[in-house]
């Protein structure tokens, strides 16, 4: 074992230290545990950027250790070019939440347990890209499940986060479940729970099995991804957590779902297993897409807005990776990456609007534009990239997601209906910006001043946002990589 | 090696975003100045590009594994040319107009409107053309927005900026379906390839980017974006709207008439139906209009006279007709600035001047019919536009008044009953009356377009919008909110008679659970003995 | 008498124990503590001579001139049982654990004479019931734990409402035991053969009527549906330490000897399968959706106990049906992790009862912040059941999900449908019990009737925080655990 081997286990033991010591000390200040957070964090994102050359080198990193002999199941972890961007992604998106969680009034009772579940939520999503073995995956994704549960319940607001978060932990649970389903099918049909083991015999299963596999692996993620009509949990769990987690949430959560479809069924199966569903995601993807963005339209609730927003961008993705091409599929990971900086730039926004005005009621918040100038030219340029606006980034992957859509051959119909339903994003995005920011103040009297705490992470966010939109080289050639891990040459 | 092309490229390009930093930061050099002489250096640049003639430049970079390329065409130069000049001249008289609405914000529209209509005009790479073209969009929107408290402003950017981005969007489509077929974004290939695609797919690309085009232009029934901007902008920062975008999309139909002139019959028809269509509803609602907008009418007009032109299938001296169509659209711009008379003439003469050489120049490749109803249209066009300057028209005399007039002469008798009847007959009842009749039949054909057609096409618009907002809230409340809650109200229905009966069964007699015991007897045996 | 005496050993050791203890303790007037250190004595003497018959087992397995008793036609014979040792083991590590409890728990009670003895005789007639190879002693050791069982149950004869669980739970299991002893009238009247090793002569329908009886009999003692009434009741209302014995051994352990003796007795494999998965799918449905809205908090841990129940009839019935050893391995797995689990829970339940004096599942709202160390051991055992990963409960769960997965059978797969819907809807039922302890709860009951925060005795915390340590240790390192369990499961399929 190779010390890069050795390194690449430390994405997942450190933070894990960051918890024990935020467990033991426990007088530590609310900054303080942040600060223990954010370095133990901040440990999960220099690993792989230390790692990057030897991954450009070697193609894959493995780590593994053997954990229960007797089932077959062992500790590993592998870095690929597919898991990295995800990692990253997931990383960064906790980072900026945890930056932003120290002006935020959240998480201020209890911060040691808030912030070690904040970690843990993170740690559950780290594993999650780089378990090489269904079964530490599986626990690294219930992980994930459970402490944002846990966040939501202990640091949400209102009364109902009780409900909201049972409704949040069963409805995601059935999803993984049919994920579970799945999983132990592979293993026990070939004895073995490594993935690494797993790729090289999997697609010799019975067609039929393999088709009934890829069903429940999409259903099942599609749950995590929010998908319309299993979308139910988002908007609520959104609302009720606490702002971090609501970053960390529509930032990172939600792309594991895309993670799991790349790594399951589309890197195990058959591509002719794959293929019947085709269609049927693209339509879904188009359905979410209109549907979450009219959702978006009607609402009232700031929170929401977002959070149905999230809907709509997941249907882009569910699009692309229907599209089955090389293009679709790399405007997919892209867009993963690009939404969640566009979500945790809108979530931040919105986190400040809600501090500065105390109000949750877009009909009672108005005019805002003159007294918060920066706050206002961050929630521009969230808008303007959510809807897909060059140069900023969501543009770069919409781009590749209608390519992909009509390199799919699938119908140009359904592509051009795609295409031309993002302009939905854009009323949406304008009517929220233009409610908050325009008209007659509303309040009259700001209760809060603008926090600098909040905006400071904000504008490096957004400018973030416009570096990656404009820079796009390097998140395309590691999509491509990744990819062409998965697909060899059949794209 | 000094490359002359290299360099005038940066210039171009790079002088505005300075001319932007100087006009944010020093308070001293007025803004227009900045730009004025930005403007300057730009066109600098441009001639220069153009002595150093056309050619492909390939550049170092690329986007999104794309090479970023860039096309130098005399045409494009040309246009931009044309439409910068126009700047220029608005410009210097915003000096006497006191810099209506023109704040900071709005020059460092104009001034970073300059660049990326630049590249919108050179850039070989489609992608990075329709990013342009996306921005240049984004400004004419904002140039409508000027403060936070009057949402009206707001609500015409909204407007704007949607029915601009729904063209880029189809446009998006034309690009990406040619791109899926060839695999190239280069323009110039892509127009090459796009001719030999299959009919059905030609067919999408080719209303993709006609759609574009439409709005590009603010033809009916896509003006309402043009209307809005002119009503909002001040009146340099319009330039943006009324002129670099039209400008653009002149370029783009120049760009796409190979498509166009390698089609099936059907997109012929459909450009020429767009044209007359277009046309007669252009000419007709604007007689009921109050005020007359004659920048939006008479261009919009003019730009159906282009699709016609381009229907037909010339090519031949478009780029001046393309040329005379931006220096109208300056006329008509600088003519709302100056009330002077020979302005006001130059403005009426040059369409059927333009219109009148550009057949001339066409005659033989014209069909005959063609021929003749473009005369038609150019001559209507002229009375039209006549008859709205001496607007509003003179009130209609009464035939009782004139009657009494003629009834005075010395000689009556005979001669003055023929006069009278003559008069009534004939001079009233034909002519007088039977012109106002006709007037007045026109007025209403014109007033009936007016509140249907295009007034019903604003109403059109603002119904989709209302149905959209209304589709989305009627089914966030029935599905989302009602769904919710009539499921969790059945669950807990479900729960809390459930709870009842947990609450009765502490009461229940021994005997029914001992009832069970035989029952699962009989199940068991009958298990394995009958089944 | 003659033969291996050790077998038999475990069963005098607690038998004569218990007469012991209950001796010493009358005649010294010894107090509750000492009782229990008394009984722990004896129990460790248990286990010790039950490891070592179990590190025997290799020995005996294959060996049918091992036994104790008469090799008589009618005589009485008690053979070595592997399954039987494996589960006894267990039984006795939680007897101990519920003993040392029992300490505290008893305090206050003036009667604890007898307790002890009690729990000594259920476990000896538990041991002697694997162990006996004649349908009539089977008979009679059954009763024997009924009985004491029962007295168990009804344990606060004060409270009306224990009198009537005890009275329901001695009425329904006599009737059970009757029948069996119908049964063992069916199965004699045929073959004029008791025992369960050996030839067994004429094998025709009373024999399989017989083992329908005794089918019946071992059903309801384990608590299948439509046989569950009893469950709630009994759980709900004994003393907390013998509800976690009950429900956590005894009652799961009568599966096991099910199958020994109706394969005996004529029923096939399949048959029995069939009956246990499908009756399985009951208890799993009817155990989850009764738990969802319980106002006591041990009946809402009897009914998730019908669910327990239901998922390791569906792994031993995989097993039967499909022959498949794997799935009996899950059944034994299941039996360990839900025994240590299932009494955990109640042990925890138990010492809310105790320092509160309240079981109401509305009046315990909030009550993690007073005892936060029961409150995490509560939602460990909790979210153990639900099958959270890194907690024994989940590599249960991966491998039921293996069994039915392994077999690719429509029947299965069916049942492995109810089971999936059966864990998604007791979520609903667990969740909201672990956030009820954290709650803040809208009328602090407990705090307006000045209740502070107790000193848990560490009685009741050894107990607790080794069964919550257990819990979590076998959920990160099963390793050792499915060895075991597997080596078991092997002894088994031998014996059956």
């Amino acid at each position: 074992m190779n010390p890069y081997q050795i390194l690449l286990s430390g994405i997942t033991i450190l933070p894990v230290i960051g918890v024990i010591i935020l467990l033991v000390w426990r007088k530590a200040t609310k900054t303080q545990a942040a600060i223990i957070g954010i370095i133990s964090e901040s440990f999960a994102l220099v690993i792989p950027i230390v790692l990057l050359t030897t991954l450009r080198k070697e193609g894959v990193i493995l780590f593994s250790v053997p954990w229960i002999p007797n089932m077959q199941i062992s500790f590993s972890l592998e870095l690929s070019w597919l898991s990295i961007t995800f990692l990253l992604t997931e990383v960064l998106a906790t980072l900026a939440a945890m930056i932003y969680s120290l002006g935020d009034k959240d998480g201020e009772k209890n911060s040691n347990t808030y912030y070690a579940l904040l970690l843990l939520f993170s740690l559950g999503m780290s594993g999650t890209t780089l378990a090489d073995d269904v079964f530490l995956f599986y626990i690294f994704w219930e992980l994930m499940l459970i402490a944002s549960v846990l966040l939501i319940l202990g640091w949400g607001h209102g009364e109902n986060r009780f409900r909201v978060a049972l409704k949040y932990f069963i409805i995601t649970h059935l999803g993984s479940l049919m994920v579970l389903v799945c999983l132990i099918t592979l293993y026990v049909n070939f004895g073995t729970a490594s993935l690494t083991e797993l790729v090289l015999h999997a697609s010799s299963l019975p067609i039929n099995m393999q088709v009934f596999l890829t069903a429940f692996f999409i259903i099942g993620f599609c749950v995590k991804m929010a998908i319309f009509p299993f979308h139910i949990w988002l908007p609520d769990a959104h609302t009720v957590a606490p702002m971090p987690v609501t970053i960390i949430l529509a930032a990172a959560m939600l792309s594991m779902g895309t993670f799991g479809v790349l790594r399951f069924p589309f890197t195990l199966l058959a591509f002719e297993s794959i293929q019947p569903f085709a269609i049927w995601m693209m339509i879904g993807g188009l359905i979410s897409e209109v549907y979450g963005a009219l959702m978006a339209l009607a609402e009232q609730e700031i929170k929401r807005i977002v959070a149905y927003s999230s809907v709509s961008q997941m249907g882009y993705i569910l699009f692309g990776l229907g599209t089955l091409t090389l293009r679709g599929m790399q405007g997919a990971v892209m867009h993963v990456v690009y939404h969640a900086i566009v979500k945790a730039l809108l979530f931040m926004v919105v986190g400040i609007i809600i501090a500065v005005t105390r109000e949750r009621d877009i009909r009672n918040v108005g005019g805002l534009g003159s007294k918060l100038p920066i706050l206002t030219v961050c929630a521009a340029i969230g808008v303007l990239g959510i809807s897909g606006m060059p140069p900023l980034g969501i543009f770069n992957s919409e781009w590749m997601i209608f390519a992909g859509g009509f390199d799919s051959g699938v119908s140009i119909v359904l592509t051009v209906m795609t295409l031309i339903g993002s302009l939905l994003t854009l009323v949406y995005g304008l009517r929220f910006f233009g409610m908050v920011f325009f008209g007659v103040q509303k309040p009259e009297t700001l209760p809060e001043k603008s926090p600098r705490a909040l905006l400071v992470p904000t504008i490096a966010v957004t400018v973030f946002l416009i570096i990656e939109g404009l820079v796009p080289g390097p998140l395309l050639e590691w999509a491509t990589l990744g990819l062409t891990g998965i697909f060899g040459g059949l794209l | 090696m000094f490359d002359i092309t290299r360099f005038a490229l940066m210039l171009v390009f790079t002088v505005p975003f300075l001319m932007v930093i100087l006009t944010l930061g020093s308070k001293r050099v007025s803004p227009r100045v900045t730009c004025l002489a930005g403007i300057g250096v730009v066109m600098v640049g441009l001639v220069l590009l153009g002595v150093g003639g056309e050619a492909d430049l390939s550049t170092p970079f690329s986007f999104m594994a794309e090479p970023v390329t860039l096309s130098i065409s005399n045409t494009a130069i040309l246009l931009y040319l044309a439409s910068l000049l126009v700047l220029a001249g608005l410009v210097w008289r915003n000096q006497e107009a006191d810099q209506a609405g023109m704040t900071t914000y709005q020059w460092v529209l104009l001034n970073l409107s300059l660049s990326f209509g630049f590249i919108a005009f050179i850039s070989g790479q489609f992608m990075i053309r329709y990013i342009a073209l996306d921005i240049v969009g984004l400004l004419a929107a904002l140039t409508v927005l000027s403060t936070f408290s009057a949402t009206s402003g707001l609500r015409h950017f909204i407007i704007i900026f949607q029915i601009l981005r729904l063209g880029d969007l189809s446009l998006l489509a034309s690009i990406l379906l040619i791109n899926h077929l060839t695999g190239t974004l280069d323009i110039a290939e892509m127009i090459a390839a796009a001719v030999d695609l299959p009919a059905n797919v030609r067919m999408w690309v080719f209303l993709g980017f006609f759609l574009a085009v439409l709005i590009k232009l603010a033809i009916w029934p896509f003006g309402i974006w043009l209307d809005r901007a002119r009503k909002s902008a001040p009146r340099t920062s319009f330039w943006v709207s009324g002129l670099l975008v039209p400008a653009l999309g002149y370029y783009l139909l120049y760009r796409i008439v190979p498509i166009i002139n390698a089609a099936a019959i059907k997109q012929n028809l459909t450009l020429y139906s767009a044209f007359v269509l277009a046309l007669l509803v252009i000419l007709f609602t604007a007689l009921e209009q109050i005020k007359f907008d004659r920048l939006t009418q008479v261009g919009g007009v003019m730009s159906c006279f282009l699709l016609a032109a381009i229907a037909v299938g010339s090519g031949q001296f478009l780029l001046f007709y393309l040329l005379g169509l931006i220096l109208h659209r300056g006329l008509m711009l600088f003519a709302d600035e100056l009330s002077s008379p020979v302005l006001r003439w130059v403005r009426l003469s040059f369409p059927p001047l333009l219109n009148g050489i550009f057949l001339a120049a066409n005659l033989r490749d014209f069909p005959v019919a063609f021929s003749i109803s473009w005369v038609i249209f150019s001559l209507l066009l002229v009375g039209w536009d006549l008859g709205m300057q001496r607007k509003p028209v003179a009130d209609v005399v009464l035939p009782s008044e004139k009657a009494g007039r003629l009834g005075d002469e010395p000689f009556g008798g005979f001669l003055v009953s023929v006069a009278r009847w003559l008069n009534e007959k004939l001079e009233f009842g034909v002519f007088t009356h039977g012109l106002v009749r006709l007037s007045a039949f026109f007025h209403r054909i014109a007033d009936w377009m007016y509140h249907n057609i295009e007034g019903g096409m604003e109403k059109l618009w603002v119904w989709i919008g209302r149905k959209l907002v209304a589709l989305s809230e009627g089914t966030l409340r029935k599905v989302e909110v009602e769904a919710a809650q009539t499921t969790g109200s059945l669950l807990d229905d479900a729960l809390n008679s459930l709870a009842i009966y947990e609450k009765n069964v502490l009461r229940k007699a021994l005997r029914w659970d001992l009832a069970w015991i035989p029952f699962l007897l009989v199940v068991i045996l009958i298990m394995l003995f009958v089944l | 008498m003659t033969g291996y005496f050790e077998i038999v050993l475990p069963i005098f050791i607690l038998i004569g124990g218990a007469f012991v203890v209950y001796l010493l303790v009358r005649l010294f007037k010894l107090s509750n503590r000492t009782e229990s250190m008394l009984t722990v004595l004896v129990l460790a003497g248990t286990l010790v001579v039950l490891v070592m018959h179990y590190l025997d087992v290799p020995d005996f397995i294959d060996r049918p001139e091992v036994f104790y008793g008469s090799a008589e036609p009618d005589g009485i014979i008690y053979r070595p049982n592997a399954v039987g040792a494996f589960i006894l083991i267990i039984g006795v590590m939680i007897g101990i654990l519920i003993t040392l409890y029992s300490a505290e728990y008893l305090s206050r009670d003036p009667r604890y004479a007898v307790y002890y003895p009690l729990i000594l005789l259920t476990l000896a007639g538990l041991l002697g019931m694997f162990t006996s190879n004649n349908l009539f002693n089977l008979f009679l050791l059954t009763e024997l734990t009924t009985v004491t069982a029962s007295a168990l149950v009804a344990f606060r004869f004060r409270e009306k409402i224990s009198i009537r669980a005890g009275f329901k739970y001695l009425i329904m299991s006599s009737l059970g035991t009757m029948t069996m002893m119908l049964g063992i009238y069916f199965v004699y009247r045929s073959t004029g053969n008791m025992q369960l090793m050996g030839p067994l002569g004429v094998m025709d329908n009373f024999v399989r009527i017989g083992a329908a009886c005794f089918l019946l009999g071992f059903s309801l003692k384990a608590g299948v549906v439509p046989l569950h009434t009893w469950v709630p009741d009994v759980y709900g209302h004994a003393p907390s330490a013998v509800s976690g014995l009950l429900a956590g051994v005894l009652s799961k352990s009568m599966l096991f000897i099910m199958p020994v003796v109706c394969l005996r007795l004529g029923i096939s494999e399949v048959e029995l399968g069939t009956y246990l998965m499908v009756f399985a799918c009951f208890n799993m449905l009817v155990g989850s959706v009764r738990m969802l809205r319980q106002q006591q908090l041990r009946r809402f841990l009897s009914f998730s106990s019908i669910a327990q129940t239901g998922y390791l009839m569906f792994g031993l019935g995989m097993g039967f049906y499909y022959e498949l050893d794997q799935a009996l391995g899950v059944g034994l797995f299941l039996f360990l992790v839900i025994a240590v689990m299932k009494c955990l829970a109640f042990l925890a339940a138990g010492v809310y009862e105790y320092y509160t004096g309240s079981q109401d599942i509305e009046r315990l709202r909030g009550v993690g912040k007073l005892m936060p160390l029961n409150a995490l051991s509560l939602s460990i055992a909790l979210a153990g059941l639900a099958g959270i990963p890194l907690l024994a409960g989940f590599n249960g769960k991966w491998l039921v999900f293996s069994a039915a997965l392994l077999t690719a059978d429509a029947f299965a797969l069916a049942c492995l449908g109810i089971f999936m819907l059966s864990s998604v809807i007791s979520l609903g039922g667990y969740l909201p019990m672990i956030i009820k302890q954290y709650q803040e709860s809208p009328q602090p009951t407990l705090e307006i009737e000045g209740f502070s925060q107790p000193d848990i005795s560490k009685w009741m915390l050894l107990p607790v925080g080794l069964l919550s340590l257990l819990v979590v240790l076998i959920g990160i390192y099963p390793s050792p655990w499915i060895n075991l369990v597997n080596q078991v499961m092997q002894w088994m399929v031998m014996s059956i």
